[in-house]
C-alpha cells in the first residue's frame, strides 16, 4: 500500500480519493447545510458568491453549492462502482470465455462486442432513454453496455496469452478439468491489468455519467449530480461563475484523482511483471 | 526383457497456413516405441515437429492421422476427465522454468496440484509434496515461496517435483535445461538420472544441444522436416552416423571447428579451370565468383533406386587397353557417375568429396540447358527462329550478331571471328572468360559481356558450316533475358528447374555487370542433372505434363541439315554427328544425343535403351581426344548393359 | 603483433541515490594482440556483457567505471573518447540479429546508411558492399540487398551483421553471444565465417559467450570471468586441457558428454553471490570444495607458463 503514496502527485491523488470516498459514506453528516444539500431550496438566498457563509456561494436555488457538491459524491460513486462493477463482471466473464476457449465462441462474443463498440456511449445512451426514458437507472443501464465490451476484449486477450504458458499446458495436460482451469490459472493472473482498468475507468465513469446528466439523460433534479448542477449553472456562467465552475472542479478533481491512482497501480504492478 | 510403455504409430501432425489451402506438416508418418526405463533423445533444429511430436504423444495435442498407446490405452476421442487416470502416468517438465509455474500460487500449491487433482487427502498430500522436495534438493522453507522468488534452477526442480507428484512411469522432457546456466544444468541432469533410476522411469527428453542428449540417452532419434531420420543408440548414432544430417550434426559438437577458407591458399583467378585447382574450384563456385540462385521445386522428385547389374564388373575397351568401371572413372577424373535407365538409378557413384547435394559446375553442359529452355519460348512464338539476334537486343546490331538468326546461333553455324582455342590467352575464348570474370582482367576492354559480345565480327556467310563458340550462346541468353524482361536464372527455374521438380537449388554466375553467363556458368547437382536429362529422353514429358516441346526434342534428336559441314574433331568420333538445338547429336542408329562441357562434363542419353548418364569431372586440361573417345566408349558400353 | 586492447583493473559501481548498490565489475584484467582472439566465458550475472559496454564506452549514467583501457595507437581512452572509436575502429555484433537491423529498411538500404556514415566514396560503396556480403558467404548478393530482416533465415542475418560490422575495417570485433539463437549447424558455420574472416582480414575479436565449447572453437586466449573478476585465463588449449582454478574445473566438469558418466557431471553448489558490493576475499570461496580460511584474503594472482590464476590454491 505504500506505493499509494510514493511521490507528491500520487500521494496528492490517494488524499483526494480517501476524501471523496469520507464524502461518499459521511456527506450528510458534514454538510453545512445538509437540508439543502438535499435538495431544499431556500429562493431568498439565490446567486449568494463565495463568501463566509457559503464557501462555495448558492445556486439559483439558494442552496449553499458547498453542501450539494458533498452530497453530490456519494451518487457520483456508486454510478461509478455500479456501471465498472457490472461491466468488469460481464466483461471478463466473456472475455474469459473467449480467451480461453477461442473458436467460433471466441468471434462471437467478439463480434457482439464490437457491435456494441461501434455505438459512442452517449448515442447509446440516447438510445437507450429513448427506449426506457431519462432517470439515473436508465443512464446507468446505458453506461455498463457501453463499458463491458472493453473489459472483454482486454480480459480476452490476457487470458489468450496466459493460456499458451507452460502451466495451463501442463495442467491441462494433466486433465484438469476447463473451468478449473479458468478460475485457478487464468482468472487469477489476468487481474493486474485488470484492477489497473478498473481504476482508471472509475474515473472515466464519473465524467461519462457528468456528460449524461449534462444533457439531461442522467439524474433528474432535485438530485445533487455534479453533472446536472454544471448544467443547471451553464447558463449563467458569465455572472454566477461558482455554480457551474465549482461543480466541475468536483468532477474534474474525481476523474484525475482516479488516473493518478490507475497510473500509480500500473507503475506499481509493472516493474514486477517485467521482473517475471 | 523390456516391454514397450509408449506405442507412436504413423502419427502425422498437420497445421493449416495462413492464407493458403495447403496444410504444413510438421509431423511425417512417425513410428517408434518407447521402452520401459530407456531414456530415448529426440534431438533436431528448431522447426524440425520435436515439441509437435511430443505433444501429440502426450496427450497435449491430438494428431492428424496415426495412433498413440499408453501403457496399452489410447487417449484418442476420450475427454480429459475420462482419461484422468492414465494421464497420471505422465509427468511434464518444460524449457521456461518461470513459465511453468503459475506465477500467483505458491511452490506448495504447483506441487500438489496433481494431487489435489486425482482427489487425494490433505495429509497424504503434504506427506507427498514434503518428500518431493526433499527429493529434488528444495528446502521446506521454498514451499511458500512463489515462481519470481526462486531462480531458474530452482523453478525447474519444482517442475520435476510436480512431474512426479502421482507417480508416473513416463516423463516428458521438453529442452529441460536450454534455459539453464551450465553448472545449473549439470545439476538439474545429474538429479533427473538419480530420479530416473530411483524410480524407474522412461523419460522423453527432447533437446537440440547434441552433448545433452550423448549424455543422459540410451537412444537417439535424429529429427529432420517432420520424420526421424536416423534412430539407434546412442553410441552407434553418435560414433558411426548414416545419415548426412546426422553427420553435419555430430561434426558441429567435434573439437575443432571446420575453417573451410574461403579460397585454397595457392587459388589463382587465370588457373581455377585447370587442375589440380579444377578439383576443389569447380565445387565451390560461388566461393569466388558472383551467383545468382535458381530455386527447387516445392515437391521435388524422388528418383528410385533399381540397380543395373553387371555395371561394376563392366570392361571397357578404349584407347587399345581393356579399362575396368573404377579405373576409367579414376583415368577420367571421375567426380561423379549417375546412370538412370528408364528412369530409375541404375547406378550412383561419387569420388573428390562429392555427395548428393554437392553441386558442380556444368561448363558447356550449360549450353544444352539454354537450347532446352529456348524450344518454349519458340513454340510459344515468344522468339522467332529467323529473327537476328540484333533484333532483340539493338546492342548486337552492329556486330555478328547484327546478321546472324537465332537459329543460326542455337545450331551454331554463325561464321565468326572467334578462337575457341582455352590455351591461348590472347584468343576471344580468353577474353570471354575475362568478360565473365572467370580470368583475371587487368585491361579497360571486355569488362562484361555486353561490352565484349558487340565487338564479335563476321568472317563468312551463316548456316553453312558448324563452328562452335560459346560466344553464341552467351549471346542466346542476353536475348532471351531481354525479350522476356527477366533475369535468365529466374527463366530457368521457371520453366525448367522448378517444374520438372528439381530437389536441389543450382546456380549460375554473373558477370559482373549482373548478365548471366549462360555458355557454361551453372552448377548444380548430379541427381538435378540427370533429371534433366530424363526429362529429354522422356521427349520433354513430365508427370503427364509437357515441359518441353515434343517435336523440339524429336528435332533434335534428327540433328542438323545434311548441308551443314562439320569439322573434323567431331566426325572423327562420330561419323555421322552433327550439332542442332545447342546439344550434339551422334547421327547413329541409336540417335543418341549428348552434352558436353570441357574438363569432362557429360549428359548424354540414349533413346534406344532408355538410358541417361550424367558425368561430372575435373580432368586437368580442358579438351583431349583420347579422353573424349574413352568418355565415348564407357557411356556406349554402360547403355548396352541390359 | 601489437597490442589492440588493454584493459587494466576494470571496475564499475551501479549507484542509485547517491550510495552504491553494486558493483558488477571488481577488477577485470584482459589483452588482446592484432590478429587474435579472446574469449571470455562465464555464466549469467558473471559480468561479461557489461564489460563488453565498459569498453565501448555505453555505460549508464547511474554507472561509475574505474580503471583504464588502452586501444592501439590511441593510448588511454575514456568514454567520450569512445563515441568517435565505436562504431568504425570497434564493431560489435549480437545474439539477436533481428533486433540488429531496423525492419522497415532492406538490408541494402541499412548497409548503404553505414556505409555512407564511414564517408566511404559514394561510388565506391555499391562495389565495397557487393564485396563484404560475398566476404561472409551471401553470394546472392542482389537478393540480400533488396531483402527486408524479416525475409531472411536467422543464420543469413547473421551474417548480414558481421557484414556490417565489418564495413568500416574495424581493428577490434566484440562479439556477444552471436551463435547463441542459431541452430546448432548453423551457428557453427557462423563461427567458422568469423574465424576465417578474421585470418584474412586480421582483425583482433573479443568473443562472449557461456557455452565454453564455442569459446574454445574461436578463441587463441580464454578468459574464465566469476562474479566480475577474470578468474583464470590463458592460451586456450592450456585452459581447456589444464584448468587451475576450481571454478574453470567446475566449469569444465559440467559441460555433458557421451564420454562422462551419467549422473556424475560436476556440480558445483551454492548460487553466484547475489551483491557483488561488499565482497571481500575470493569471491568463489563459499561454493569451492578447496577452500579454506586463507581464502578469506584476497588472492594472488599465480602465474603458471601463460596460464595466470587469481587462486590462493593454486602452487605456482
Amino acid at each position: 500500500m505504500k506505493f499509494l503514496f510514493k511521490d507528491k502527485l500520487t500521494s496528492m491523488a490517494s488524499t483526494l480519493l480517501i476524501l471523496f470516498i469520507f464524502l461518499a459514506i459521511f456527506g450528510p453528516l458534514v454538510a453545512p447545510y445538509p437540508k439543502e444539500g438535499r435538495g431544499k431550496a431556500n429562493v431568498d438566498n439565490s446567486f449568494i458568491g463565495p463568501g463566509w457563509k457559503h464557501l462555495l456561494g448558492t445556486d439559483e436555488l439558494g442552496r449553499d453549492l458547498l453542501s450539494r457538491i458533498i452530497f453530490g459524491a456519494r451518487p457520483a460513486l456508486l454510478i461509478a462502482l455500479a456501471v465498472v462493477g457490472f461491466a468488469a463482471v460481464i466483461g471478463t466473464l466473456l472475455g474469459l470465455i473467449a480467451g480461453y476457449r477461442g473458436g467460433w465462441i471466441d468471434s462471437l462474443i467478439m463480434r457482439v462486442s464490437e457491435l456494441f463498440l461501434s455505438f459512442p456511449p452517449l448515442l447509446l445512451s440516447l438510445v437507450a432513454v429513448t427506449f426506457l426514458g431519462p432517470g439515473l437507472v436508465n443512464a446507468l443501464i446505458a453506461l455498463i453496455i457501453s463499458w463491458w465490451p472493453w473489459y472483454a476484449r482486454l480480459i480476452r486477450v490476457e487470458a489468450s496469452i496466459v493460456k499458451s504458458k507452460p502451466y495451463v499446458e501442463i495442467s491441462a495436460a494433466m486433465g484438469v478439468p476447463d473451468r478449473v482451469i479458468i478460475l485457478r490459472h487464468i482468472l487469477r493472473n489476468v487481474t493486474t491489468p485488470l484492477i489497473v482498468q478498473i481504476a482508471a475507468d472509475l474515473g472515466t465513469v464519473i465524467l461519462a455519467a457528468g456528460s449524461l446528466a449534462f444533457i439531461g439523460l442522467g439524474a433528474q433534479p432535485p438530485a445533487a449530480d455534479w453533472g446536472l448542477m454544471v448544467a443547471q449553472g451553464r447558463n449563467l456562467i458569465f455572472d454566477q461563475w461558482w455554480i457551474s465552475t465549482f461543480s466541475g472542479m468536483a468532477i474534474f478533481l474525481a476523474v484525475l484523482a482516479f488516473n493518478i491512482l490507475g497510473d500509480a497501480l500500473r507503475d506499481h504492478f509493472d516493474p514486477r511483471i517485467s521482473r517475471q | 526383457m523390456s516391454k514397450s510403455v509408449m506405442q507412436i504409430s504413423n502419427v502425422s501432425k498437420k497445421f493449416p497456413i495462413r492464407d493458403s489451402k495447403n496444410l504444413f506438416t510438421a509431423v511425417d508418418e512417425i513410428s517408434i516405441d518407447l521402452m520401459e526405463g530407456e531414456v530415448l533423445g529426440v534431438v533436431g533444429e528448431s522447426g524440425s515437429g520435436k515439441s509437435t511430436l511430443a505433444r501429440c504423444a502426450f496427450g497435449i495435442t491430438t494428431p492428424t492421422s496415426g495412433s498413440i498407446t499408453i501403457l496399452g490405452q489410447s487417449l484418442a476421442g476420450k475427454s480429459r476427465k475420462s482419461t484422468r487416470e492414465l494421464r497420471s502416468n505422465l509427468g511434464f517438465v518444460f524449457q521456461d522454468p518461470a513459465g511453468s509455474i503459475n506465477p500467483r500460487m505458491s511452490v506448495y500449491d504447483a506441487i500438489s496440484e496433481p494431487l489435489k487433482l486425482r482427489g487425494d487427502s490433505t495429509d497424504h498430500i503434504n506427506e507427498r509434496v514434503t518428500f518431493l522436495i526433499d527429493r529434488v534438493g528444495l528446502a521446506s522453507n521454498q514451499l511458500i515461496r512463489k515462481s519470481h522468488e526462486l531462480s531458474g534452477g530452482q523453478c525447474q526442480r519444482v517442475a520435476i517435483a510436480r512431474a512426479l507428484a502421482t507417480n508416473p512411469k513416463i516423463v516428458l522432457l521438453d529442452e529441460p535445461t536450454s534455459s539453464l546456466d551450465l553448472s545449473v544444468q549439470a545439476q538439474i541432469l545429474n538429479l533427473l538420472e538419480e530420479l530416473r533410476r530411483d524410480f524407474n522411469l522412461t523419460y522423453f527428453m527432447i533437446s537440440h544441444n547434441l552433448d545433452v542428449v550423448a549424455h543422459l540417452s540410451d537412444r537417439v532419434a535424429v529429427m529432420k522436416d517432420g520424420k526421424f531420420v536416423e534412430v539407434g543408440t546412442s553410441t552407434a548414432v553418435l560414433t558411426h552416423p548414416e545419415h548426412p544430417f546426422t553427420r553435419e550434426l555430430i561434426s558441429v559438437y567435434s573439437q575443432d571447428l571446420d575453417i573451410s577458407p574461403a579460397l585454397p591458399a595457392n587459388f589463382n583467378l587465370d588457373h581455377w579451370q585447370d587442375g589440380p585447382l579444377n578439383k576443389w574450384a569447380f565445387q565451390n563456385i560461388s566461393a569466388f565468383l558472383p551467383i545468382e540462385e535458381i530455386a527447387p521445386a516445392i515437391k521435388p522428385v524422388d528418383l528410385i533406386s533399381a540397380p543395373l547389374a553387371g555395371i561394376e564388373e563392366l570392361s571397357i575397351a578404349a584407347e587399345g587397353q581393356e579399362y575396368s568401371l573404377p579405373q576409367i572413372l579414376a583415368e577420367t577424373h571421375t567426380d561423379a557417375l549417375i546412370v538412370l535407365r528408364n528412369g530409375k538409378v541404375a547406378f550412383e557413384k561419387y569420388f573428390n568429396g562429392m555427395h548428393q547435394d554437392s553441386v558442380h559446375l556444368l561448363q558447356s553442359v550449360s549450353k544444352s540447358i539454354l537450347g532446352a529452355l529456348y524450344s518454349n519460348y519458340i513454340e510459344k512464338g515468344v522468339i522467332d527462329l529467323d529473327k537476328t539476334l540484333g533484333h532483340y537486343v539493338p546492342e548486337l546490331k552492329s556486330s555478328v550478331y547484327g546478321q546472324a538468326t537465332i537459329s543460326q546461333a542455337l545450331d551454331m553455324t554463325v561464321a565468326l571471328s572467334f578462337s575457341e582455342d582455352y590455351t591461348d590467352s590472347n584468343s576471344e575464348m580468353a577474353r570471354l572468360d575475362r568478360a565473365c570474370g572467370w580470368r583475371n582482367n587487368f585491361t579497360d576492354q571486355d569488362q562484361g559481356l555486353s561490352s565484349f559480345l558487340p565487338t564479335l565480327t563476321a568472317n563468312g556467310s551463316h548456316g553453312k558450316y558448324f563452328q562452335y563458340c560459346s560466344a553464341n550462346t552467351d549471346a542466346l541468353a542476353w536475348v532471351i533475358s531481354r525479350v522476356m524482361g527477366k533475369p535468365y536464372s529466374e527463366l530457368i527455374e521457371a520453366e525448367l528447374w522448378k517444374p520438372m521438380g528439381a530437389s536441389n537449388a543450382a546456380s549460375i554466375t554473373l558477370d559482373q555487370e549482373g548478365l548471366a553467363v549462360g555458355n557454361g556458368g551453372i552448377s548444380c547437382t548430379a541427381h538435378d542433372l540427370a533429371l534433366f536429362g530424363q526429362l529429354v529422353l522422356n521427349e520433354g514429358s513430365f508427370n503427364g505434363q509437357q515441359i518441353l516441346p515434343k517435336a523440339w526434342v524429336n528435332a533434335t534428336m534428327s540433328g542438323a541439315s545434311k548441308e551443314v559441314a562439320v569439322p573434323a574433331y567431331l566426325s572423327s568420333l562420330y561419323p555421322e554427328g552433327s550439332y542442332k538445338n545447342q546439344w550434339w547429336v551422334t547421327g547413329s542408329k541409336a540417335r543418341e544425343l549428348y552434352a558436353v562441357g570441357i574438363y569432362g562434363q557429360y549428359i548424354w542419353i540414349d533413346p534406344s535403351t532408355e538410358t541417361v548418364i550424367v558425368k561430372m569431372s575435373s580432368i586437368p586440361i580442358p579438351v583431349d581426344p583420347a579422353h573424349s573417345r574413352m568418355h565415348m566408349s564407357l557411356f556406349r558400353a554402360i547403355s548396352a548393359l541390359q | 603483433m601489437s597490442t589492440v586492447l588493454k584493459v587494466s583493473n576494470l571496475e564499475v559501481d551501479f549507484i542509485a541515490a547517491g550510495t552504491v548498490i553494486n558493483t558488477p565489475l571488481r577488477g577485470i584484467n584482459l589483452e588482446i594482440s592484432s590478429g587474435q582472439t579472446l574469449g571470455i566465458v562465464g555464466e549469467t550475472g558473471c559480468g561479461k556483457t557489461l564489460t563488453a559496454t565498459s569498453i565501448m564506452g555505453l555505460l549508464p549514467s547511474s554507472a561509475i567505471q574505474r580503471g583504464s583501457i588502452e586501444f592501439a595507437e590511441h593510448g588511454l581512452v575514456n568514454a567520450a573518447d569512445m563515441a568517435d572509436i565505436r562504431g568504425s575502429e570497434i564493431t560489435m555484433i549480437f545474439q539477436n540479429p533481428q533486433s540488429a537491423f531496423n525492419p522497415i529498411f532492406t538490408i541494402g538500404t541499412q548497409l548503404h546508411m553505414v556505409a555512407v556514415r564511414r564517408q566511404i566514396a559514394r561510388n565506391k560503396i555499391e562495389q565495397l558492399l557487393h564485396a563484404r556480403l560475398r566476404s561472409v558467404g551471401l553470394n546472392d548478393v542482389k537478393r540480400v540487398m533488396n531483402s527486408y530482416p524479416h525475409e531472411l533465415s536467422g543464420g543469413m542475418l547473421q551474417r548480414c551483421m558481421i557484414a556490417m560490422a565489418l564495413i568500416s575495417t574495424p581493428k577490434l570485433l566484440i562479439a556477444d553471444e552471436p551463435t547463441t539463437a542459431l541452430d546448432a549447424t548453423i551457428g557453427h558455420q557462423v563461427l567458422g565465417l568469423i574465424r576465417s574472416l578474421q585470418q584474412s582480414e586480421g582483425f583482433a575479436m573479443l568473443f562472449i559467450s557461456h557455452d565454453v565449447s564455442a569459446v574454445a572453437k574461436v578463441s587463441d586466449v580464454m578468459a574464465v570471468v566469476y562474479a566480475g573478476r577474470v578468474v583464470e585465463s590463458g592460451p586456450t588449449q592450456d585452459v581447456m586441457n589444464n584448468p587451475q582454478h576450481p571454478y574453470t574445473k567446475g566449469l569444465l566438469g559440467a559441460i555433458p558428454s557421451a564420454k562422462k558418466p551419467r549422473g556424475e557431471l560436476t556440480a558445483i553448489t551454492g548460487n553466484v553471490p547475489s551483491s557483488l558490493k561488499a565482497l571481500t576475499g575470493c569471491s568463489f570461496a563459499k561454493r569451492c570444495t578447496s577452500a579454506d580460511a586463507q581464502c578469506l584474503g584476497e588472492p594472488p594472482i599465480i602465474q603458471i607458463k601463460e596460464q595466470v590464476i587469481a587462486c590462493w590454491k593454486v602452487a605456482p
